[in-house]
Formats: C-alpha cells, sequence, structure tokens
C-alpha cells in the first residue's frame, strides 16, 4: 500500500465516521441492548437482572394471552391483506381507465393516508357508536338492530379490519396506479391486435405480468403493516373487549409500558424484528430473481 | 404464400381533442406492394399505420382491404399484422408463447388458455398442437428456432426483430403494417435486416406499409414512397420518381438528406445571365428569365472550378471546410453574393485543391436542378411546383 492508498483510507474513514456513529449509536446499540433484554427477566425500575435464557420467547408460545394475540393478529391479517391488494388493484384498473375524474378518485382514496390517524380513528369512532353513531342510525332505518361493532367481541376485530381495509387502500391503490403508468403502451396496441383488445385477455396477457413486481411490494407492504397494526387497537378499543383486538404490538406496549415487563416486550419486539426481515428477505430474492429472468 | 390484397384508403381524417392528426389522406396500395409512409417525425405517418390496424379511431374517410371496408373493425379482426419500433415482445413470456400469443388469443376460449381446462378439452389439445407446429414452422422460417424458449431480454436486438416478425407473420396476414421496425437496430445490422425484410416479403407476397424516416431506408426497399409531411400527402411515386421530380422543397429537402443546396433564383440570374449564344438558359424546362423563387440541386450535382480558369459562368463561392466521406467528400462552401451556404461533391483526393478561405466557381447540372417558389410561399399545393419540375 503506497502513502496516496493510506492518505486516501484515511480521508475515507473520516468521511465515514459520521455517519457510521449515528448509525451505531441509534441503530445498532439499541437493538443489541433489546436483543440482550429479550435475554433477562428485566423489570422496568427494578434494581437489578438475571439472565433467564431463552424462557422470555418459550413464554411467547406459552402465555394464553400472547397466543391469543398473535392470533388475533393473523386473523386481522388474513382480513385486511388478500381485501386491501385486490380491491386496491380493482380500483386503480378502474381508476386509470377513467380519464378526467380519476385524478378526483386518486385524491379521495388517498385522503387516509395524508390525514392524522388518531383524529380519523376517533371519526370512526363516533360513526360507528352505538347510540348516536350514524351507522346504527342508518341500519335502524332499514330495520336492522343495532350492532355494537367495537364493543361486541363477535365483531371488534372485523370492525378493525374494515378500518384498516380503509386505511391501507388508498396507498395500495396509488402504488398500482403508478404501476400501471409504466407499462409500455406498445404492449397494449399488440395486445389488441393478436385478439386481447380489452378485458380479461388483456389483463391476463399484460396488465397482470407486467403488475408483478409491484404486486409483490404492495403484498409485502401490505403484510407488514398489518402486521404491525396498533393505533386503531390502541385508539379505538384499547385491546378489548376482553382482548378481542389484542395485537402483537399493542401486547408488546402493553408488557413493556403498562406491566414494565421488559423480558417479554424486548423478546415479542426481537420476535416480530425477525419477521419483518425475513418477509423483506422474501421479496427482496423474489424480486432480484424476477429482474433476472 | 399469402393470398395479397389490395388497400384503398379514402379521404382519411383522424382528429385528436383539437388537433387535426390526418387531414383527408387518399392513396391505394396494390397487392402485394411495398410501400413506404416517409416523413419526418411528428407529420402523421404513425398515426396511418395505427388507423388503419385500428388502434386509433378515425374520424372521416374508410380503409377498404379488397374493396371491402374495415372501418369499425377491432383490431384483431382487421387481418393485419403490426410489427413496433419497440417490437413490444410480451416480456414475460418466451420466445414460443409470443409468437403462439396471436393464435392463442383468438382461437383458444379464455378455458381453452387456462392451463387445467386446456388440457382436459380433447378440442384445446388440437387447437394447441397446431398452434405449435404453426410455431416451428414460422420459426424456421425466420431462423429463430433456436430462441423459442429464451425470453426477450436475453435476445439481442435483431433476434427480438426477428421474433416480432415472426410474431407478425404467423397471422397470415392480409396487411403487413411496420413502424419503424429497424430504427432500434444499429446501423450494420438495419442494412442487411432492410434486405432480408424486403426479401421475406416478396417471399411470402403480403402487401406491406412500412413507416420510416429514413430516406435512404425507404428508397432502397420501397415499391412506392408515400412522402407525408404535417398530416397530408405531399407526394406519391417510385424511388425514382421521387429522386427525379420531387413535387415541392420539402420534400427534395427531405429526400436529398443531408444536404440541398437552395440558392435564390436572383442570386442565380445574376451570375449566369439570361442567355448564352446557344439560346435561353433554361433550368427545369423554364427560362431562367422567368424563375421566381429558388432554385435547388444536389451536391453530387454540383462541381467546382478554380478561379482563374472557369470554364463557363458559374457562382462564385468561398470555401468553408471539407468532410472527408471516403472516396468521396463533401466541400462546405458560402456563396460570395449573398453567403448562401452550399455543399459541393468533389473527389476526397481534391480536398487539399480548396482549403478554407480559397474562392472558386460552383457549377451545378441545369437538368438535374429543380425549381420551387420562395421558401415562405405555401408548399400545400404540390401542383403548382410540379409544373416547374424538370
Amino acid at each position: 500500500m503506497n502513502a496516496t492508498e493510506r492518505q486516501r483510507r484515511r480521508v475515507g474513514t473520516a468521511l465515514a465516521l459520521p455517519a457510521g456513529t449515528l448509525l451505531a449509536v441509534l441503530l445498532l446499540l439499541p437493538s443489541i441492548g433489546v436483543l440482550s433484554f429479550s435475554l433477562t427477566d428485566y423489570q422496568f425500575g427494578m434494581p437489578g437482572f438475571d439472565w433467564v435464557g431463552l424462557a422470555n420467547y418459550a413464554k411467547l408460545f406459552t402465555d394464553p394471552d400472547i397466543r391469543r394475540s398473535l392470533f388475533n393478529t393473523l386473523l386481522y391479517v388474513v382480513m385486511v391483506a388478500p381485501l386491501s391488494i385486490f380491491a386496491a388493484l380493482a380500483l386503480a384498473i378502474l381508476i386509470e381507465g377513467e380519464g378526467r375524474l380519476g385524478s378526483v378518485f386518486q385524491t379521495i382514496y388517498f385522503l387516509p393516508i395524508t390525514a392524522t390517524l388518531v383524529a380519523m380513528a376517533t371519526a370512526w369512532e363516533v360513526a360507528l357508536h352505538p347510540t348516536f353513531g350514524m351507522v346504527n342510525a342508518a341500519l335502524s332505518a332499514f330495520g336492522f338492530a343495532k350492532v355494537r361493532f367495537l364493543s361486541d367481541p363477535d365483531t371488534a376485530l372485523a370492525t378493525l379490519a374494515v378500518i384498516g381495509v380503509w386505511k391501507i387502500l388508498g396507498y395500495n391503490t396509488l402504488l398500482f396506479l403508478a404501476g400501471l403508468a409504466t407499462i409500455d403502451r406498445d404492449l397494449y396496441e399488440a395486445a389488441a391486435i393478436d385478439g386481447a383488445d380489452g378485458g380479461w385477455g388483456r389483463f391476463t396477457l399484460v396488465t397482470w405480468p407486467q403488475l408483478a413486481p409491484v404486486t409483490l411490494f404492495v403484498t409485502v407492504i401490505t403484510l407488514i403493516r398489518c402486521f404491525s397494526e396498533f393505533e386503531t387497537v390502541a385508539v379505538l378499543t384499547n385491546g378489548g373487549p376482553s382482548g378481542a383486538t389484542d395485537m402483537i404490538l399493542f401486547t408488546l406496549y402493553q408488557q413493556a409500558f403498562r406491566y414494565f415487563d421488559i423480558g417479554v416486550a424486548s423478546a415479542l419486539a426481537v420476535a416480530f424484528l425477525l419477521f419483518v426481515a425475513l418477509l423483506s428477505i422474501v421479496q427482496v430474492s423474489l424480486f432480484e430473481r424476477g429482474g433476472a429472468a | 404464400m399469402v393470398q395479397a390484397k389490395d388497400l384503398e384508403i379514402e379521404g382519411l381524417v383522424c382528429r385528436y381533442a383539437t388537433t387535426m392528426a390526418l387531414h383527408g389522406l387518399d392513396f391505394r396500395v396494390a397487392a402485394g406492394e411495398f410501400v413506404s409512409i416517409l416523413g419526418p417525425s411528428g407529420c402523421g405517418k404513425s398515426t396511418l399505420l395505427r388507423a388503419i390496424a385500428g388502434l386509433v379511431p378515425t374520424t372521416e374517410g374508410s380503409i377498404r382491404v379488397e374493396g371491402k371496408s374495415i372501418d369499425g373493425l377491432r383490431p384483431s379482426e382487421r387481418a393485419v399484422a403490426f410489427v413496433f419500433q419497440s417490437y413490444a415482445l410480451y416480456p414475460h413470456m418466451t420466445c414460443r408463447a409470443n409468437l403462439a400469443a396471436p393464435l392463442v388469443m383468438t382461437e383458444l376460449s379464455a378455458f381453452g388458455r387456462s392451463a387445467v381446462f386446456g388440457r382436459l378439452s380433447p378440442r384445446a389439445r388440437r387447437v394447441q398442437a397446431s398452434i405449435g407446429e404453426r410455431v416451428a414452422a414460422t420459426a424456421k422460417q425466420l431462423e429463430i428456432d433456436g430462441l423459442l424458449d429464451r425470453r426477450p431480454a436475453a435476445l439481442s436486438g435483431g433476434q427480438r426483430q426477428r421474433v416480432a416478425l415472426g410474431r407478425a407473420l404467423i397471422r397470415e396476414p392480409d396487411l403487413f403494417l411496420l413502424d419503424e421496425p429497424l430504427a432500434n437496430l444499429d446501423a450494420a445490422l438495419r442494412n442487411r435486416t432492410r434486405s432480408d425484410l424486403r426479401a421475406l416479403q416478396r417471399r411470402i407476397g403480403a402487401t406491406t406499409l412500412f413507416v420510416t424516416h429514413d430516406q435512404a431506408e425507404a428508397m432502397a426497399i420501397s415499391d412506392r414512397i408515400i412522402v407525408m409531411f404535417d398530416g397530408r400527402i405531399r407526394q406519391i411515386g417510385t424511388p425514382d420518381e421521387l429522386y427525379r421530380a420531387p413535387a415541392d422543397l420539402d420534400v427534395a429537402r427531405f429526400l436529398s438528406q443531408p444536404h440541398l443546396n437552395v440558392v435564390p433564383a436572383e442570386i442565380v440570374r445574376r451570375a449566369l445571365g439570361e442567355r448564352t449564344r446557344a439560346g435561353d438558359i433554361r433550368i427545369g424546362g423554364r427560362p431562367l428569365s422567368a424563375i421566381e423563387g429558388v432554385v435547388a440541386f444536389r451536391p453530387e450535382h454540383a462541381t467546382m472550378a478554380r478561379l482563374d480558369e472557369p470554364a463557363l459562368p458559374g457562382l462564385r463561392v468561398r470555401v468553408d471546410h471539407a468532410e472527408h466521406g471516403g472516396s468521396e467528400a463533401n466541400l462546405f462552401v458560402r456563396l460570395v453574393a449573398d453567403d448562401t451556404p452550399c455543399v459541393v461533391r468533389i473527389a476526397s483526393r481534391a480536398i487539399a485543391d480548396w482549403p478554407s478561405g480559397r474562392e472558386g466557381v460552383l457549377h451545378f447540372e441545369l437538368d438535374a436542378t429543380h425549381v420551387f417558389p420562395g421558401e415562405h410561399a405555401d408548399m400545400g399545393e404540390p401542383g403548382l411546383s410540379g409544373r416547374a419540375v424538370a
């Protein structure tokens, strides 16, 4: 190594140092901290702790409350993800086909993203209120019985799922619209000449295959967002009634800041992080395989 | 060999919201003919091709194939094949599937196309087998049988172009519509492919419309050329007719790329005089004294003579610079009279005789010179300038 090369390396290190330090302090250290806490029985405010190995992780699978929370989360994802992906695809195709009003619809569907969710959740609460909410007013006007959407254990999770779809639909639609805009017009013309000038034929020959990378991205993003649902639970139901809407991030929050059980909360956080990382890795590898083909 | 059909276009108008893309076009293409549509970008040549294919709606006029109107038919019902500049191959499908696509989409139902039902139904299986045979035959004809299992991304530009041609051919169309199919190839491949293309067209005998902005390409392979400007047809003729008798200055300029010399008639008159001992000087059949506007001649019809020994009167010019082009060279000069730039084709070994700044006399062949109304005159009346052409 000659002098100029050493000089270059010194300058490079010096330039990378500030960003590197920030990364270490803000991301790596806390992660390592959480990972370490997950192996202890540390309780917030306690003077000391003991190493308990994987006991906290075992608890994730044995504790009935946490198991219910995991089950609720899965149920929520199964309800929200497919609906919000396919409905967004359908909406995007409709909006793209609609010339002048397209941008109006686009804005309307995008509104939930721009609005503050806590405020919007309050609006939902008012709309769904058992006695003076307008949804129930409408139901009784048509002769149906009133439904206690958020306080009936049978309907609470489904109600949150509907709000979840509403929340995520516009974003997914926007992603699909961006994907549709990148499809080469020539392909549609070629399809028209080949006998697929609209409808199902054109969708299967051009639109759907061309949207594959976008669909993959939307699917992963939607899954991650559904698994990490927190705000609506915290604002609308507080995990209730009787744990019917308890979901994994809300459980984590409760364990950490209500029961101060940092060990269990950290184990949850690590498990969640691993899961999200896994999803992202699957996405990246699928994406690269698609790009290479 | 397909049964060639003729094509007749009458009063074709295409209008988008506010702009006119095509202003009432009329022309006929004989069965089996290879006709190029030539014009600068934005002249409406691609729109014309898309209108014939049914990809853009027409406002007025009719399109007839073998006397039968195809207006209002869907693109897939028109028995036309279209080759796109971008080739528009389906990127997620193998070449085999790309070639088969037009047959699959028209001959199989949505059920027949699906993997499960397509295997169950005996009729779908028969159709699939026949499609497979036709794909193999077309691939063989275009020498792409070795590429059938690859995807378009794994092919070179020339190979993609062949697959796109194959997808067009496999339908055995009445009309072959090619939208700048050679534009995305590199220069060497383009020249070879264009002769291949013409040979292929002769072999299958399909009536062909070929859109291009490259006049050399159009001249090289067409039976006839349609020249378009601003959504109108300016001239229709064989390559030779267009070269010898361009209808107006735009056409002459476009066909003489890269250079056409345009000199005001007044300057020529002052330099040459109006008559010699033999009689009136005539350009393009008209006496020089009666000519208004401009005269135009190509670099290959001009020569340079030394100032001290001009055999005949000519235009006095000053040399600007020379461009070596192999055996020949282009000499860029300016008229001493009014600085009009001109180009003269000289032998490349003569470059040394014409250093920058030297003055000389430019002669041009009066018989190969065209007369047009002034540059700013209305170019929309080919009749007027047509009469002036030699």
